[in-house]
């Protein structure tokens, strides 16, 4: 429902369905956004991500280190999971949200 | 390093991003007073004073249109410039995706713009007609409005280590403008209007911070910004149709805009206020906004050290030979209180800010 709009509401809709690690939001939602399917628009993600978690609005869970440099090596990759205050957010978003053409 | 190590660095450089996003909010805001000052007497806004009054006859409402005029041009000016800010960091794109979302969020930016127009001509308002200091204390006093509505309507958290820097970099503030307001730089036509000016910089602000922060949470820093300018400049551009439309003469100077030094100052206030709200409201979702605002709440000190270095202490600080002792003096006391409140907040602990939100 909520592809091409604003990237945070997709990251929320993306964790509605269960946690998901730091690569996996990144990867999928740049293939969704044009221009962002480089190193710099991941980065963008996940520093949406990170916004989002200072917030309150998605949780910081397990986490490992990048070793192996599947997404920035040596970082921490780290799985999201919404937050009580994230799921108020989904359903407002939902309930307002302008659904756009893909 | 373990994952709890490396976890526990991030956190801490999270809160060094917001800090440091808060400081260059206040350098750009202090920065901003230096060609703030400098187009005042440029014919670009000089001549509106004149061109109301010939054309009203009353002195004060050519001093309020005068800063309408002003602030309509600094909320254009940004407006513009943010596109090439986007268009470089590569966001038009979402600028367009989030503008669409009227119902969604755009709605909180078109109510941020509107209570930034409100406190911005308020701060002029206040400079001009009652003293420049009186506007800057006047200001400062948003982030306690900030901060109350933050924790009310927003539910962050502040720690009580963080509400002691709000009131230390607060009581900073005010101590170094007090000596020009104990001095008696105060004389006025009407201090009326100017009081109503301080009530509306330190409200809007306060506000605005508060209705950012909720757009914030679902929404770029960059593009929201960017929203909030355009919003604030349309509501300028019909504000001034609609006094052109009265048959005052506001819009007489506006060829002004093509002479290369106006041009310049007209660039220069576009940029640093741009950048000054991009750092501000860039801060907001790291250290959330009670923080923000407080830290951000350091221009006053920034203000009166760049004004001190272009125009010279004398003008900057408005003293003679027999107030500089009382003036220079409560300067110096507010700016070392102003780095104990910035101290307070840099040093509290990053997991405390890891989350602004209880967590549930």
């Amino acid at each position: 429902m909520m592809e091409g709009t604003p990237v945070k509401f997709r990251i929320l809709e993306f964790l509605e369905d269960g946690p998901k690690r730091t690569e996996e939001i990144c990867n999928a939602l740049a293939k969704e956004y044009p221009g962002y399917d480089n190193d710099y628009g991941k980065a963008k993600i996940k520093f949406d991500c990170i916004e989002l978690a200072s917030s309150g609005i998605i949780n910081e869970g397990e986490a490992v280190i990048d070793e192996q440099g599947i997404f920035q090596q040596g970082k921490l990759l780290i799985m999201y999971s919404l937050s009580g205050l994230g799921k108020e957010y989904l359903d407002y978003l939902k309930s307002t949200v302008k659904p756009q053409k893909v | 390093m373990d994952v709890n190590e490396i976890r526990a660095m991030d956190h801490a450089r999270k809160k060094k991003i917001g800090l440091l996003m808060g400081v260059l909010c206040a350098l750009y805001w202090g920065v901003w007073y230096v060609p703030g000052y400098a187009i005042y007497v440029s014919p670009l806004i000089d001549s509106v004073y004149g061109n109301v009054l010939d054309a009203t006859g009353n002195a004060d409402l050519a001093g309020i249109l005068q800063a309408v005029f002003l602030t309509g041009i600094n909320a254009v000016a940004c407006a513009l410039l943010l596109f090439i800010w986007n268009a470089g960091l590569g966001k038009s794109r979402e600028l367009v995706r989030t503008l669409v979302q009227v119902k969604a969020v755009t709605k909180y930016y078109v109510l941020a713009g509107i209570c930034g127009a409100c406190a911005v001509s308020g701060t002029y308002l206040a400079a001009l007609f009652l003293s420049p200091g009186f506007a800057a204390i006047a200001g400062l006093l948003y982030p306690i409005i900030g901060t109350i509505m933050s924790v009310l309507y927003l539910k962050q958290k502040v720690t009580k280590r963080a509400y002691l820097a709000v009131i230390v970099l607060l009581i900073g503030g005010i101590t170094l403008y007090s000596g020009s307001i104990l001095a008696g730089n105060t004389e006025s036509s009407n201090p009326l209007i100017g009081c109503i000016g301080g009530l509306m910089a330190a409200v809007g602000w306060g506000f605005e911070g508060v209705v950012a922060g909720k757009a914030l949470d679902l929404t770029e820093p960059d593009v929201g910004l960017h929203l909030r300018f355009i919003f604030e400049g349309i509501f300028w551009v019909i504000v001034l149709i609609v006094i052109a439309i009265c048959g005052i003469p506001i819009f007489d100077t506006i060829g002004w805009l093509f002479d290369p030094t106006t041009f310049l100052l007209v660039l220069l206030i576009g940029f640093s206020f741009a950048w000054c709200y991009v750092t501000w409201y860039k801060s907001f979702p790291m250290i959330g906004v009670a923080r923000g605002q407080a830290i951000g709440s350091l221009y006053a000190a920034c203000g009166v050290i760049f004004l001190s270095i272009f125009l010279g202490p004398e003008i900057a600080l408005g003293y003679n030979d027999d107030t500089m002792l009382l003036i220079v003096g409560s300067t110096i006391a507010g700016l070392i209180i102003c780095l104990i409140g910035s101290f307070l907040l840099a040093s509290e602990d990053a997991e405390d800010v890891a989350s602004l939100r209880e967590v549930s």
